[in-house]
């Protein structure tokens, strides 16, 4: 039943106040709700300063509180009618003598009492000078949570006991709320800072809860989603789904399984190279699992790092071409190198027929002509795909090591820079013919010869030398190409025929490459022994075949 | 009306219509603050607030026109309250708002109160 209108004169006064304080007991009841509904600090605040207003017909309220939880910062200020925008009263919650004495003194004052307290406090006279009546602290425990206040009443009549002590009833009710909801408010804010500090990662970081249903997300998340998601959903609608929804396995194949099969601790670990499936792309990702919260209680939360690294696939896969690219680039100059070799052969064979004919010795520039033609032979098959050092074939015959050398040398030594060049044999005459790609060796010492050149040039040795030598031992064969040139550095030698190194000014490092691959075809091995300044010995150790 | 929503409607240059809605209590207190007070600021010095609708008043309700009329007397207006229920009379009599506040009957009323007092 609701009230019924009666003449404000024919109401007792302790009928009035017992109806105010219904009135008062049902706004605080309602304020309750309010709070229990949506526990916003603004809103339940300023509530509660319009309640006061209304409820002892002020004609203003004010709540000062304090900013955080722990008593940091300014604190802020609350107000209706009069004392909105008295910003002097915020230092109320400043003063400490102010703040003590109420911590202490939990019952409201008069403001006029106050000033007997503290007669020549100067926050005391700017509450006077404001228009503030009565004020009661807001004590939970030991903490002064807040300061509230009212201005004079409307009418104009005083505050009695009755109403005062009410006023401190109420604050006393309402502390408990405004407490939690500073606590909630604490709490939001530094959900807030995780979530920015969530945004700010560039990985998409979901989190699952012990059910597996989506309890959280950054923004780069539902980027992930909103971008492959199957029909392109706004992010937030995949807050509470299970993991198997989030991740659908048409465009997630799999990784539903792999998430749970790596679950496994907080440490987390990284499955890589998951596909994800667009409808207009493919995306690949690494991401990692780890889990949080562990108790006995409730299943730990997962926590899923995404991480795009379509991209850098894209360089790699850009980069391995560049690579594939440069390697045929690099294959076409060690061609040009040979090739260069052969024609070296052929400049001296040349240069020794025509020495040959001047000197009217038909037999030599028979012999010049047969190795011409023997080298443009060589020539040609190289560059039928010999040399293609990454498909190389050996056409295996059985060929005399030592001839090989001897032919080598007859039209090396003629060219030019081995015109001020000793050039010593020391061939093993036990060594039997053995099975060989006998062009193949041919070039191997070729290389090994034009380089102990280069080497006995940039040293500038007046008296350069060269050794070649072959040995057998057992199964084993060696052939050995000593130079006194200018040695190589450790660090060079080291990975001398894994990579393009040379020490050469102008040089480019593919012959040693080609050599390298010519001694792997031979299943054989190379040693080498130097030093810098005194010269280079490199040592073929090959295996000898079955007898011929 | 069975919300309570707030409404406004410009009646003259002076005058401005609010209409509460069926509550006024402190989840809708601070909506019928921002009114009143954006009336003001929109230099309304008279704002009629219709309680035809109005079946129940709050604490909350009654501070946001408290804490409000002041601004508008001293601008030479007012705030004029019409069509009060007996409920929401009860509420402001027994809070000893009645001589105070300015309460009028109906529309035509306030009307005539704001135009005689321009």
């Amino acid at each position: 039943m609701g009230p019924t209108l009666t003449s404000r004169m024919s109401l007792p006064k302790v009928q009035h106040l017992a109806e105010r304080q219904a009135l008062a007991l049902d706004a605080l009841s309602k304020l309750a709700r309010q709070f229990a509904g949506n526990p916003n600090f603004d809103q339940l605040v300023h509530a509660l300063v319009l309640t006061i207003t209304g409820q002892f017909a002020s004609s203003g309220a004010f709540v000062v509180v304090r900013n955080r939880s722990e008593e940091m910062g300014q604190p802020l200020l609350y107000a209706t009618g009069r004392f909105v925008n008295k910003t002097p009263l915020i230092a109320l919650g400043q003063c400490h003598k102010l703040t003590t004495f109420f911590r202490q003194n939990i019952a409201p004052f008069r403001a006029t009492d106050l000033v007997a307290v503290y007669p020549d406090n100067d926050v005391v006279q700017e509450l006077l000078s404001c228009g503030v009546q009565v004020i009661a602290p807001l004590v939970l425990g030991e903490k002064l949570v807040g300061l509230m206040g009212i201005g004079a009443r409307v009418n104009g009549a005083e505050y009695d006991g009755a109403e005062i002590e009410f006023l401190g009833t109420l604050a006393n009710s309402v502390t408990p709320f405004l407490a939690s909801s500073i606590l909630f408010r604490d709490i939001a804010g530094l959900n807030a800072w995780h979530l920015e500090i969530l945004n700010s990662v560039k990985q998409g970081v979901f989190v699952f809860d012990g059910e597996r249903r989506l309890s959280k997300m950054n923004d780069a998340a539902c980027a992930i989603l909103e971008s492959l998601g199957p029909d392109q959903r706004r992010c937030t609608t995949q807050l509470g789904e299970m993991i198997e929804r989030v991740f659908p396995e048409t465009v997630f194949p799999g990784w539903t399984q792999q998430i749970e099969a790596h679950s496994t601790g907080r440490r987390g670990r990284v499955i890589e190279s998951l596909v994800a499936r667009g409808s207009d792309s493919e995306r690949i990702f690494n991401v990692r699992v780890g889990e949080i919260g562990h108790s006995e209680a409730a299943k730990p939360d997962l926590v899923v790092t995404v991480d795009d690294i379509s991209k850098q696939k894209d360089t790699e896969h850009h980069l391995f071409e560049l690579e594939k690219f440069a390697e045929k680039g690099m294959l076409a100059s060690s061609i040009g190198h040979e090739l260069n070799n052969y024609l070296g052969l052929i400049l001296g064979n040349t240069e020794v027929g025509q020495h040959a004919l001047e000197n009217a010795n038909l037999d030599k520039v028979a012999s010049c002509l047969a190795k011409l033609k023997d080298s443009v032979g060589k020539m040609a098959r190289f560059t039928a795909g010999l040399m293609d050092y990454s498909r190389m074939e050996t056409r295996q015959t059985t060929a005399d090591l030592n001839a090989i050398i001897g032919d080598v040398l007859s039209f090396v030594t003629v060219h030019k820079k081995f015109k001020r060049i000793t050039v010593d044999i020391d061939l093993d005459p036990t060594l039997r013919p053995f099975l060989m790609d006998p062009d193949q060796i041919a070039q191997l010492l070729l290389n090994f010869l034009n380089n102990a050149g280069d080497a006995i040039t940039e040293a500038r040795r007046s008296e350069g030398r060269i050794t070649v030598g072959t040995r057998q031992d057992g199964r084993k064969v060696t052939l050995a190409v000593s130079d006194n040139g200018a040695g190589i550095p450790p660090e060079v030698r080291d990975v001398l025929f894994q990579s393009r190194k040379t020490t050469k000014e102008k040089g480019h490092g593919f012959g040693l490459v080609t050599c390298g691959k010519i001694v792997e075809n031979h299943h054989g091995r190379v040693t080498i022994d130097t030093e810098v300044g005194r010269g280079t010995t490199f040592t073929v150790h090959l295996p000898l075949g079955p007898p011929a | 009306m069975t919300d309570s929503n707030i409404n406004r409607r410009t009646l003259n240059d002076d005058t401005v219509l609010i209409t509460a809605g069926w509550t006024l209590d402190n989840n809708n207190a601070h909506e019928m603050v921002d009114a009143i007070m954006l009336a003001q600021a929109d230099g309304y010095k008279f704002i009629i607030i219709d309680m035809r609708d109005l079946e129940f008043l709050s604490s909350a309700g009654v501070g946001a026109i408290l804490g409000t009329v002041e601004t508008n007397r001293e601008a030479g207006g007012d705030i004029v309250l019409c069509n009060l229920s007996e409920g929401v009379q009860h509420v402001l009599t027994v809070l000893d708002l009645v001589d105070y506040l300015t309460i009028v009957p109906n529309m035509d009323v306030a009307v005539s109160r704001c135009t005689a007092k321009t």
